[in-house]
């Protein structure tokens, strides 16, 4: 896909180093505007991705394209329009310069004018919750994780990039600080348009991007809208949560047999998801049922699913899209 | 045509304006991490003045001793000619006319040795036995006399002074007496008093020293400045470039290397009044050639290392094989490959002997060559090297 | 209200074997026997029930142990209590089986009695020497009176094993008892020995059946049933505290959360209730016992640290087991056949063989585990078991906990970081960073001391900017405002309906509309997580 609004795209793209293989097969690709999340556990290849978009690694296989222009050919070109974020703290900035004095230098290898960084910096700086001067100015390597991680985002913003690319841009923030960068980075989307691309190990992302693709182990499980994937499910993703008084494995194996049900997922202690199978179900006979398999339901409500138990479907096999189920060990 | 020849201009000029600009930024944010760095503020600025300053204090040493030379005379001649002993007369004419020399007679040859080895004094003249009938007898000329001078091999200017010195007696003599026609050759040895107190000559000591400690200050410098330098590979996903980056870094530690030279000087003219005999911007070039292969070898490790233990590990190597070679190793040929002899040679050609730059070209151009090939290999292997963010 | 049983298996007489290897399988599982078939002594039709306790098979012939819950032989009831053997009709045992029906229950077999066959007798003592260490133990037999060859049965205490050249004995204080029809004298002591092979036995009775019941020490059972108390925990570093005044508390059986960001004590909290750091001030009760008291609190909980590396990589996990168990006086016997069965349970049996260092992480992690369960705690506390696991594989690791809860009836202590699990925990313990201890209680408790007591307004709007934000934030009512994705989760500082018309009201004035609008929506403990962290107001 070559077309003009297409702005990440990765096309059969494979990468072998010394004779192990890193990613297999990658296709997955954002319009222009789009938030795109790659997701994946350690090993899984998200990192690979972005050197790979970014020039840093050459794909043994395969074809890369940023903003329409081939990464291979175009490098010079696209790093004036590219904007990158790395995960580790130590790659990110200078510990000795404070945040404005790193931005600065990033800055001038844009050629920007000094004025223009200040005020760019000041006030991408100040949205992330940097309110004092005071803390503008004080060295990089005296910040806490987290406000260096906002710190990092910040130069990587600096040249007002088209397409922002970030590594693991919410690890190790608090809670409400995860939510405030991401909110941040929609912002930024909706607002200018930047074409954002999120690489992350949480689900959390799923909620904020338009685009998903899941890596496991260098191959890609599932790409696509995640408001598409919900769409899969029965009855259009609603499910009903029933919490039992006490619930065994050879419980759920029972629900799971029962006629009316599709899908069955533990969320909580006692607590289940239980997805019906197309073509209206009835929440009273549901009941029943549960009944008469001598289960005790406490509270029944209906749901809607999300991204996470897509994906934890998905991994069960659910959907076929994986073809060898990789054998779930719990690590 | 004009516009269009203007238009073709911008579109090279304006990536190679852009280039210079980032370098300039680059220069800038590596001056401005140096100076937040106290330990290479230490290594700029302390290192050349106590360095420089023990050495001219070593100098300061050696010029507290007499201004004159002693030199020892033993006569063991004990012939005459006509009543007249040509070896008391040569003494004679010592004590007059050896300018700068102190005549000391003495009795014996070992005592006096063992002066000579505590440099207590500076040489030894022995007129050996039949000076005088050797003198007389040969009327024609065509037999020469001869007298022993043993001297001190590590005072060079010593040796020049009580040479000339006894070369004046012996002329004198020969005036006096009429032996115009006769030879009088002084047959001259040195030893060479080994002492701690080392050098003795700021004139040995400035081009031996200096190039040690420009180039170590360099390396010591240079090479952590790309191993260490993490965050540069942030940078090179931004348009500067790899060779922006090391042209940026040389030509940062090429204006830290001027610095440096210029408290060296400053310590040495105004503190010690050293004056070079050869031009001072002469002196300044070849200064900044030697600081140039430190840096250049710095650079090459740096961008060779891949951790900072490394760097470290392989930066002391380099220094210590230079050292050994220029020091231990007296084998001239493999002498003269080492940097640290070959900016020894340039500096004292211009210090002490005061040549032009033409005469030890050979010496700056190999040093260049040095140079260039480290900070080429640098590039190249830079080039190529992975360093993924 | 009978437990629950999870499978069921019927078999003829005939195929005993089949039966004993059944009964095998489920080892370590309480299974109860049916049995229909004829008393051997008089013919009669025996008709019971009990509960399993050993079984022996061999190609010959194969037998049954049960402890008798209730059964009738004729017309007459037979003790409860009564060990009974059941053979096969050409056999010698108590009962010749016609008939039986095998039911396998979820609940553990966590009893401590065993029972040995008077030909296994040296195992008996073997085993009895290692567990008068530190038990009492009592014992029921039933064997002959050697002076007069009449039967013996009694019930009592050992008071002691010994061992000479020949053969080894032991000797009980008689509590109740028989030789043939003529009650035992009380506190009689009688000494007990095998079946003699060449030697005449020198003891007053040759066993045929003993069982063996240790006594634990009486865990003083507190009267609400909690296992875990911790009441006003402080713990300071450098003058300054790390967690101060934490109040929680943990009932058996139940599954505890303590839940928090790194740097927020949630470990200190732990590592104080283990006893690894020393609390500058509060009670810590481990089954009614001050935690400080480690002689009695060690056997009472099992911890499975985060760092995988305390095992022993060069040996087995059964060799593991073995070494950390015997720390606790547990016979070697007894540590073989629980080890073996929770390998099983654990579902790594079949690596039980293999050096630890080969396993994979998860395997690893479950040999952990295994090793902390070995001596039966009433508490196991696991420290961020599920850091570093992705979604899939964290759910995973959160229904094995649920069912080792349910199997052995342990509580678990869990640290985490993930404010989701909270809904696999019974209760939860709260820690936030520069807070410390924040509250504790079921998830429902938790969420309904936020204001809006766990519900907030949710709002779709087309557009979120911060100006946009910050208004609905302005408004009289709101406490805070959550922007996820597409949707805002505003809290409202008292559950007033009134609040959304403001927000409503001051959004058209804006000429805003919002494209969804719920009044109610439930929060999730993400979000209840993020209002603490996020929200810099105090709780309170």
């Amino acid at each position: 896909m070559n077309n003009e609004s297409v702005d990440i795209e990765l096309k059969n793209v494979s990468v072998k180093i010394r004779k192990k293989t890193i990613l297999e097969d990658i296709n997955f690709y954002a319009h222009r505007g789009e938030i795109l999340a790659i997701i994946g556990g350690s090993g899984a290849g998200k990192t690979t991705c972005l050197r790979v978009l970014t020039a840093q690694i050459k794909p043994t296989q395969g074809e890369v394209y940023l903003a329409g222009y081939n990464v291979a050919e175009e490098k010079e070109k696209l790093k004036e329009i590219l904007g990158y974020v790395p995960q580790l703290e130590e790659v990110s900035a200078y510990p000795e310069f404070s945040a404005l004095k790193n931005a600065y230098y990033f800055g001038k290898m844009y050629n920007l004018p000094d004025d223009v960084i200040r005020e760019r910096a000041t006030r991408v700086l100040k949205i992330l919750g940097f309110e004092t001067e005071e803390m503008m100015e004080k060295k990089f390597g005296e910040l806490s994780g987290g406000e260096k991680k906002r710190v990092s985002i910040c130069i990587g913003l600096i040249n007002n990039p088209k397409i922002l690319l970030l590594d693991e841009p919410t690890t190790g923030l608090d809670a409400h600080l995860r939510i405030e960068v991401l909110n941040y980075l929609r912002n930024l989307n909706r607002r200018l348009g930047i074409t954002i691309c999120i690489v992350s190990h949480d689900l959390e992302t799923a909620e904020y991007c338009d685009r998903i693709v899941i890596l496991d182990r260098g191959r890609v499980v599932v790409f696509g809208k995640p408001r598409e994937f919900l769409k899969e499910l029965p009855n259009d993703g609603t499910g009903v949560r029933v919490k039992f008084r006490y619930l065994t494995p050879e419980g759920r194996r029972k629900i799971e047999k029962i006629k009316s049900v599709k899908f069955v997922l533990p969320v909580g202690r006692n607590t289940l998801k239980i997805f019906p199978r197309d073509g209206g179900y009835r929440l009273g006979k549901l009941v029943e049922e549960l009944y008469a398999l001598g289960l005790e339901p406490l509270e029944l409500t209906e749901v809607d699913a999300n991204f996470s138990d897509y994906f934890r479907l998905v991994y069960q096999g659910a959907f076929g899209r994986i073809r060898d189920i990789f054998d779930i060990d719990f690590e | 045509m004009m516009v269009r020849a203007l238009s073709s201009l911008r579109k090279i000029a304006t990536p190679l304006v852009g280039s210079i600009r980032r370098i300039g930024a680059l220069v800038r944010k590596e001056l401005e991490l140096l100076i937040k760095d106290r330990v290479a503020l230490l290594v700029i600025f302390l290192l050349p003045l106590i360095i420089t300053g023990a050495m001219g204090m070593a100098q300061y040493r050696v010029t507290t001793l007499d201004d004159y030379y002693k030199v020892a005379v033993i006569n063991q001649d004990t012939t005459t000619i006509n009543g007249t002993s040509l070896s008391n007369a040569l003494i004679n004419e010592m004590y007059f006319h050896a300018n700068e020399c102190i005549i000391i007679p003495m009795q014996s040859y070992d005592v006096a040795l063992y002066l000579l080895w505590q440099r207590e004094i500076s040489a030894i003249v022995v007129i050996p036995f039949g000076f005088t009938s050797q003198l007389a007898a040969s009327g024609s000329g065509l037999v020469p006399a001869y007298i022993n001078m043993t001297l001190d091999g590590s005072d060079v200017e010593g040796q020049g002074k009580v040479i000339s010195g006894i070369t004046n007696a012996i002329a004198q003599l020969k005036m006096d007496y009429n032996y115009t026609r006769n030879e009088i050759i002084p047959e001259t040895q040195a030893i060479w008093p080994s002492n701690a107190e080392g050098i003795t000559d700021i004139s040995i000591t400035v081009p031996l020293i200096l190039p040690m400690l420009l180039i170590g200050a360099a390396l010591v410098l240079t090479s952590q400045c790309v191993v260490g330098d993490v965050p540069l590979r942030r940078m090179l996903l931004t348009p500067a470039g790899k060779s922006e980056a090391l042209i940026a870094k040389t030509i940062s530690y090429l204006l830290v290397a001027m610095i440096q030279i210029m408290i060296v000087l400053a310590v040495l003219i105004l503190g010690y009044q050293f004056q070079p005999v050869g031009s001072l911007f002469n002196f300044f070039i070849v200064l900044l050639l030697t600081s140039f292969f430190g840096i250049g070898l710095g650079i090459f490790i740096s961008v060779v290392s891949t951790s900072r233990l490394q760097a470290n590990q392989y930066f002391i190597f380099a220094y210590l094989i230079l050292i050994v070679i220029l020091l231990a190793v007296p084998v001239k040929a493999i002498q003269r490959l080492d940097p640290l002899q070959l900016a020894r040679e340039a500096i004292s050609g211009i210090t002490a002997r005061g040549l032009p730059i033409v005469d030890i070209s050979t010496q700056c151009l190999y040093l260049l060559g040095y140079t260039g090939f480290f900070l080429g290999l640098a590039f190249v292997v830079f080039f190529f090297k992975k360093g993924l963010v | 209200m009978r437990d629950e049983f999870i499978e069921e298996a019927y078999f003829s007489g005939k195929r005993l074997n089949h039966a004993a290897q059944w009964c095998e399988e489920r080892e370590g599982n309480i299974i109860e026997v049916e049995v229909q078939g004829r008393w051997t002594e008089t013919g009669e039709m025996f008709r019971g029930r009990g509960q399993f306790l050993e079984s022996y098979t061999s190609p010959m012939k194969s037998i049954i142990v049960i402890s008798l819950t209730q059964g009738r032989r004729g017309n007459r009831k037979v003790n409860p209590g009564e060990i009974l053997t059941i053979g096969t009709p050409s056999s010698k045992e108590d009962i010749h089986a016609e008939n039986l029906i095998l039911r396998n229950f979820l609940k553990k077999n966590l009893s401590e009695d065993r029972f040995f066959d008077g030909k296994h007798f040296l195992a008996a003592t073997t085993w009895l020497r290692d567990k008068l260490k530190r038990y009492k133990v009592g014992v029921k037999l039933k064997g002959v009176w050697e002076k007069t060859g009449e039967p013996f049965t009694a019930e009592g205490e050992v008071i002691g094993v010994e061992d000479n050249i020949t053969s080894s004995h032991f000797a009980i204080r008689v509590k109740s008892g028989a030789i043939g029809e003529k009650p035992i004298e009380k506190n009689t002591i009688v000494t007990i020995g095998g079946i003699g092979r060449l030697w005449k036995n020198q003891n007053d009775v040759t066993a045929q059946k003993i069982l063996f019941m240790p006594g634990k020490k009486p865990i003083p059972k507190t009267a609400d049933n909690v296992v875990l108390r911790v009441h006003g925990l402080t713990v300071s570093y450098n003058g300054r505290p790390v967690i101060s005044d934490v109040n929680f508390e943990l009932k058996e059986g139940e599954i505890l959360g303590i839940v928090g960001e790194s740097g927020s004590g949630k470990s200190t909290c732990m590592k104080a209730i283990i006893g690894d750091i020393q609390p500058d001030a509060g009670e810590i009760e481990i089954c009614g016992f001050d935690a400080r008291d480690k002689d009695n609190v060690a056997p009472l909980f099992g911890y499975v640290p985060q760092d995988l590396s305390r095992m022993y990589m060069d040996f087995t996990p059964m060799e593991n087991i073995l070494y950390f168990g015997k720390q606790y006086g547990i016979p070697e016997l007894d540590l073989i056949r629980r080890g073996k069965q929770i390998l099983k349970d654990l579902r790594i049996f079949e690596k039980g063989g293999e050096k630890v260092e080969n396993l994979s992480g998860g395997e690893k992690r479950r040999v952990s585990i295994a090793i902390a369960l070995v001596h039966m705690p009433k508490i196991l506390f696991l420290d961020e078991p599920s850091s570093g696991l992705d979604l899939v594989r964290r759910h995973e690791l959160w229904n094995y906990l649920d069912r080792i809860n349910k199997l052995y009836g342990t509580s678990l202590v869990v640290i985490t970081h993930y404010p989701s699990e909270i809904d696999y925990c019974d209760k939860a313990a709260i820690f936030v960073r520069n807070k410390g201890f924040v509250d504790f209680g079921t998830p429902e408790q938790l969420k309904k001391r936020l204001p809006g007591k766990g519900y907030t307004i949710g709002l779709v709007l087309d557009e979120y900017t911060p100006e946009i934000v910050e208004l609905i934030r302005s408004v009289d009512g709101v406490e805070y405002v959550l922007q996820k994705g597409e949707q805002l989760k505003i809290f409202p500082s008292k559950e007033n309906t009134l609040v959304l018309k403001h927000i409503l009201d001051k959004l058209e004035a804006k000429k805003i509309t919002p494209r969804k609008i719920e009044p109610k929506v439930e929060i999730d403990m993400d979000d209840y997580f993020i209002y603490l962290t996020g929200n810099t107001e105090d709780l309170d």
